[in-house]
């Protein structure tokens, strides 16, 4: 599992956010034919909760990581 | 290669191979590899059925698609898409084979960016509330309690109409910056009280050194709102959809 962590290099939470925004519920949206199973999370609380702590993640951040990010690729 | 039976996918490329790239390990150390549908290909690898970790589920799927993404045209998937087979996978994916080839051919060489913008809700609420009342002509002292009531109602509804209108404005002159470069939109305005706008821009990627320019040029005359910029991202919010296609 840490092999799978070592190769992510995006680790700023505000990027977390700004992914989780993403692949939660967009692309290519189909059912599979099996359920996969996240150990104690449900990812519909998580959906939700994303979208309240970005906009707070936001607010804290108000000239830190957002200024370096200045609209470089992250 | 672990030969479990299920498999994730993360990805729809406009390949069938990815011989070309190297890639890490997929979920449970297995690899990631190709399944061939006719000229393009379903990234994919072996797993049990469960993740155990969220956090670095999310981000190993996302950090594979935007390797690929460097190489090829790719339609990422959801999070959690899994089958219980390899037959299984091909047989359900092959059914969308027309609307894939669709969109990898309509987003060939275009990527997405975000922009969430915050506005100091609070203030702007404050003012306008002052405004109201400085204009308000009627009496309010004295009215009974019920008419007091009503009026605090009909001033809150009054209140909130003025901030869409004047969220709508101030999101339609952001607009107009992407006006050149802009390809495709999604703009959901006011999705929560202080969040005016999360927005989605598609565009070529021969533009992206325009995005920076606008970028600075948004927070210099808007500097009184939050701006978060981000991107380059897989158009993740332009994949037209369609259930099925039998």
């Amino acid at each position: 599992m840490d092999d799978e962590f070592d190769v992510v290099t995006k680790s700023k939470d505000v990027t977390l956010l700004e992914i989780l925004d993403r692949v939660l519920d967009k692309g290519v949206v189909i059912s599979g034919d099996i359920v996969i199973s996240v150990t104690d999370v449900d990812l519909i609380y998580l959906g939700l909760k994303v979208m309240l702590s970005s906009v707070e993640t936001m607010e804290k951040l108000r000239g830190g990581p957002m200024e370096e990010m200045g609209g470089e690729p992250i | 290669m672990k030969n479990s039976s299920k498999i994730y996918v993360f990805c729809i490329i406009d390949s069938n191979n990815i011989n070309s790239i190297s890639l890490p390990c997929g979920f449970e150390n297995n690899s990631i590899y190709c399944i061939p549908l006719n000229d393009i290909g379903i990234v994919v690898c072996n797993f049990s059925d469960k993740i155990s970790d969220v956090k670095r589920g999310v981000l190993l799927h996302e950090n594979i698609i935007e390797l690929l993404m460097s190489s090829f045209t790719v339609l990422p998937m959801k999070f959690q898409t899994a089958f219980s087979s390899h037959e299984k996978t091909l047989s359900e994916l092959f059914k969308l084979y027309n609307n894939f080839k669709e969109n990898l051919v309509r987003l060939t060489d275009k990527f997405e960016f975000g922009i969430k913008v915050l506005w100091p809700v609070d203030n702007i609420e404050e003012n306008l509330l002052k405004n109201i009342k400085a204009t308000e002509t009627s009496v309010i002292s004295g009215i009974s309690p019920a008419k007091d009531y009503l009026r605090k109602r009909y001033m809150n509804y009054r209140i909130k109409e003025m901030l869409k209108q004047k969220a709508k404005i101030l999101v339609d002159e952001m607009d107009e910056y992407f006006t050149d470069i802009a390809i495709e939109k999604k703009l959901k305005i006011l999705q929560t009280d202080k969040l005016l706008v999360n927005a989605a821009y598609l565009v070529d990627k021969t533009q992206k050194d325009k995005i920076h320019i606008i970028f600075k040029r948004l927070k210099k005359d808007f500097n009184d709102l939050e701006f978060l910029f981000s991107g380059p991202w897989p158009p993740y919010n332009f994949i037209k959809k369609k259930r099925t296609e039998d």
